[in-house]
């Protein structure tokens, strides 16, 4: 099997930042600036590992450097061919690199990245006349992962390599790809279109699905779900609110002005320690604050994603602290509804720590009203 | 061909012609006229007046009504005529082949016993009477609870609550007694119960003050066992379920969910609505149940009468039965004399002894049939209840999700899944038309976990002509959501109520459940 693999260097970068995405040059800069460290390399390594023996009997074709070939040989693989890119490299490089890959008679194209990188994928084929024939895998390193492209989690990328290489590829479905705008997001808009359809290998219970809109229930359900939240909360303990509307419910009920996408840290009694936070201030204050740290969080409609997208702000040492204890996951029913059987998925980017999860997490799901949900990695 | 023969080929050729009746009929007291009476009672004759003194005067002054009640003012004819014309507005049990309210076990209920219950001895009877007087309405009561314990295999009965949530949260409150009573009431604050339990299992364990844990089911449709685990702690009070639930999937594990609980230190309470296709067959006791009831107004053929009155029949162990609600009929040698609860019990769940007028017609129903009648309605069920999923699987874009090509007991939830995203129309459309043509329909409970959904429940009732016509509805509406999905989208066209809002329904302001209320909210829109 002949794998071309193309990798977004600067993926993720901004999500412990709080950037929300990491789009352009402007928000890698900032990131950096935040002391953000490249997430990238760390999920290739796992998803490599995943796929175990099977990755040499592979055929990669890849880009130079940060780019892919890095990655290739820090796990020991070699590369067929590699394209030259510039460096430092930006979206047309992505895109431009898909679309020799393409052209080099691969059998499916590995990426690493986020919606933006899937974007610039898909432009790439387009180019090169391969949209819709030549299946493409997203390995999920980006902020947001609204799109249907991507693996569910490193691991998954590489069970699902280990599975391809071992039987071959034989049946594909259409993924949407999605476009957000990450400059509207910022001030709290979230106004998402199609922006078309990738070729993914069909493997349901390794790969996330696209986002489902429109299962956070009624205004009067996600209220009901934050008052009987807001009932159990320890005045003084320190609670991480991350994004969505039904956290938002209660981040308003609690009287926190919170943004619609951010991390914020509240007190239980209400009490705003740090609105739109980065991953380095949350640290900061759960390291300081003496009591009990509670992360409250709502899964992503359709996916189930718990951890991982949009919130990489909460950083895997923070989920360890919370313990599983610690964790509140908050959904109204027509969002557990749209996972359609499936599961709830933690993506924190530490893969031990994700599977110490593995089991069934406890969902409050309205007013005093719990369900029991699995959890599996 | 004979002529019933006959009859039943017609009815699956031709789609039945129905009109339902349109009545600009106004809410009564809109109808109201000051004066207006339906009997003029004569004036008192003065040595009349003279005996009977000023009998109100005894009465202390806060008791009496400053103003006689808002009532409305008709003539007899004109309140028949109003209730006439709204019977005809409805699409009520006698009236259709009422499959289609699935869970509710719409069965037919026999008029006779209507008449029994209509007797003078019956309607003449006062709650209040000395117990030497009803000796025999309080030994119909004694049998009956006797039919109770031996169809769910409990020690004792109360037969006290008005229906079947009264009944469910008379389950709860003997669930908290209980742990009262050992002292781990403040440490047992959670209840468990399934997505395809009936609604009031969760509504009932809140309105006692427990927080609940909803379980949803497994990839084969039986409740997640592995959740359950998960869920049980020293914090559970009780597991409320269903059996089936509303799939119409029996849980045949079921044991293993009671034995987990009371590992735990936990109740189990068996909620009986769906029992129509267990009598004689499967009972609570063997399954280990601590408590379960049972609603008369399904399985025991007595009215449903718009909610209420009814009867919630509620049974449990010899361990709970200090618990149980009073008051309760004691025979003591041929002699019949209500009792209060013990010290431990609950107390009153309604007022009096219970609906005597139901409890008389589900005793009367059981007598009728026997130990052997009672266990051959529920093969009928469930042979109605298969037979009919058989056909319906026919229609292309109807399917029962979960447990493939397993019969089901006495109802089935199915989907309409395959026909909506082939052709736009939901099941909640199909319902609409479907009244087009005569006959109820519902979809399910919310929230919709089946997509998409359709409960039906043909029960014991209905002839395989009568079943037959049903199914040939719901493939005449898949024809029409092919052929003609804007006929089927605009549904109803037969009917007084085109459609109602359903957003209106979850609005409190928007709904008004009594004229007050409605008055109430119509002013402070300023359109009263």
């Amino acid at each position: 099997m002949k794998i071309g693999l193309v990798v977004n260097p600067w993926a993720g970068i901004g999500g412990p930042a709080g950037l929300k995405g990491s789009d352009g040059a402007g928000c890698v800069q900032a990131a950096l600036a935040a002391s953000s460290l490249p997430q990238v390399p760390a999920r290739l390594a796992a998803m490599f590992a995943a796929c175990g023996e099977a990755a040499q009997a592979i055929r990669w074709y890849t880009a130079d450097g940060e780019m892919g070939l890095s990655a290739l040989q820090a796990a020991g693989l070699q590369a067929c061919a590699v394209v030259p890119v510039a460096v430092p490299s930006q979206a047309a490089d992505t895109r431009r690199a898909s679309a020799i890959l393409a052209g080099m008679g691969i059998d499916l194209l590995l990426f690493a990245g986020g919606d933006g990188t899937a974007r610039d994928v898909l432009d790439g084929l387009r180019d090169a006349g391969a949209m819709g024939r030549l299946p493409v895998l997203g390995l999920p390193a980006g902020v947001k992962m609204q799109s249907a492209v991507f693996a569910n989690h490193p691991t998954a990328a590489g069970a699902l390599l280990r599975q391809l290489q071992q039987n071959g590829l034989s049946v594909c479905c259409d993924a949407e790809v999605m476009d957000l705008d990450e400059d509207i997001l910022r001030h709290g808009v979230i106004m998402p279109r199609l922006y078309g359809y990738l070729q993914l290998p069909l493997a349901p219970t390794l790969t996330q699905g696209g986002k489902a809109r429109h299962v956070s229930g009624s205004g009067a359900q996600r209220m009901a779900i934050a008052r009987g939240f807001a009932e159990k909360m320890e005045a003084r303990a320190l609670y991480l609110v991350g994004p969505g509307s039904t956290t938002q419910a209660l981040l308003s009920l609690l009287g926190v002005d919170g943004t619609l996408p951010g991390v914020h840290a509240a007190l239980g009694d209400g009490t705003l320690l740090a609105r739109d936070a980065t991953r380095r201030q949350l640290e900061e204050l759960a390291a300081d604050w003496q009591a009990p740290l509670h992360l409250v969080l709502s899964p992503i409609g359709g996916q189930g994603m718990v951890l991982g997208r949009g919130n990489q702000q909460i950083s895997p040492d923070l989920l360890r602290a919370a313990g599983k204890r610690g964790l509140h996951v908050l959904a109204p029913p027509a969002k557990l509804m749209s996972l359609q059987g499936g599961v709830l998925r933690i993506d924190s980017g530490d893969a031990g720590l994700d599977a110490e999860f593995n089991g069934y997490l406890p969902v409050t799901t309205g007013y005093r009203e719990q369900t029991m949900w699995p959890v599996a990695v | 061909m004979n002529a019933m023969e006959n009859i039943a080929h017609h009815r699956k050729q031709q789609m039945r012609r129905y009109h339902q009746a349109r009545w600009d009929e106004p809410v009564i007291f809109e109808l109201s006229q000051p004066g207006e009476r339906g009997i003029l009672v004569p004036e008192v004759e003065p040595d009349i007046a003279r005996a009977a003194g000023q009998p109100l005067a005894g009465l202390p002054a806060a008791m009496l009504r400053q103003r006689a009640p808002a009532l409305p003012e008709m003539s007899q004819n004109r309140v028949l005529r109003h209730y006439l014309r709204l019977s005809q507005e409805n699409l009520g049990a006698d009236l259709n082949v009422d499959v289609g309210q699935g869970t509710c076990t719409m069965k037919y209920n026999p008029k006779i016993n209507d008449q029994l219950a209509r007797q003078p001895a019956m309607t003449e009877l006062h709650p209040r009477q000395p117990d030497s007087t009803v000796q025999g309405m309080l030994e119909v009561i004694d049998k009956l609870e006797g039919v109770m314990r031996e169809v769910s295999g409990m020690d004792a009965v109360s037969l006290q609550p008005r229906g079947g949530s009264q009944a469910i949260f008379a389950n709860m409150s003997m669930v908290r007694a209980w742990h009262e009573s050992r002292g781990e009431a403040a440490q047992r604050d959670e209840v468990i119960t399934t997505i395809f339990s009936h609604p009031s299992d969760a509504a009932c364990a809140k309105l006692v003050g427990y927080k609940v844990i909803t379980i949803y089911p497994d990839a084969d449709g039986y409740p997640d066992l592995a959740a359950l685990k998960a869920a049980i702690s020293p914090r559970t009070a009780a597991l409320v379920i269903t059996n089936p639930e509303d799939t119409g999937i029996f849980n045949s594990r079921i044991r293993e969910f009671v034995d987990a609980v009371h590992a735990v230190g936990g109740l189990c309470v068996y909620d009986q609505a769906n029992a129509n296709g267990l009598l004689g067959i499967a009972r609570a006791r063997e399954a280990g149940f601590d408590l379960c009831h049972f609603n008369l107004h399904k399985t025991f053929a007595t009215p449903h009468a718009c909610g209420g009155p009814a009867v919630g029949a509620v049974c449990c162990t010899a361990a709970l039965a200090p618990f149980l609600p009073g008051p309760l009929v004691r025979n003591q040698n041929g002699r019949y004399q209500l009792v209060n609860g013990s010290e431990q019990s609950i107390g009153k769940i309604s007022s009096f002894a219970g609906a005597a007028s139901i409890m008389l017609r589900a005793y009367a129903w059981v007598a009728n049939l026997g130990a052997e009648g009672l266990r051959t309605v529920s093969e009928i069920a469930v042979l109605n209840n298969n037979y009919m999923m058989h056909e319906l699987l026919k229609i292309e874009g109807m399917s029962a999700p979960y447990a493939p090509g397993k019969r089901r007991i006495e109802q089935v939830r199915y989907s309409w899944q395959g026909l909506s995203a082939e052709t736009g129309v939901t099941s909640e459309e199909i319902g609409l038309r479907a009244a087009d043509f005569g006959v109820h329909y519902w979809t399910s409970h919310h929230p919709y976990l089946v997509p998409e959904p359709a409960t039906i429940e043909p029960t014991e009732s209905y002839s395989r002509a009568d079943l037959d016509e049903f199914i040939g509805v719901m493939r005449h509406i898949a024809g029409e959501a092919r052929s003609n999905p804007e006929l089927v989208k605009t549904a109803p066209h037969n009917c007084p109520v085109h459609r109602v809002q359903g957003e209106m329904l979850d609005d409190p302001e928007r709904w008004g459940i009594t004229w007050r209320a409605y008055q109430r909210k119509l002013g402070e829109r300023g359109l009263a």
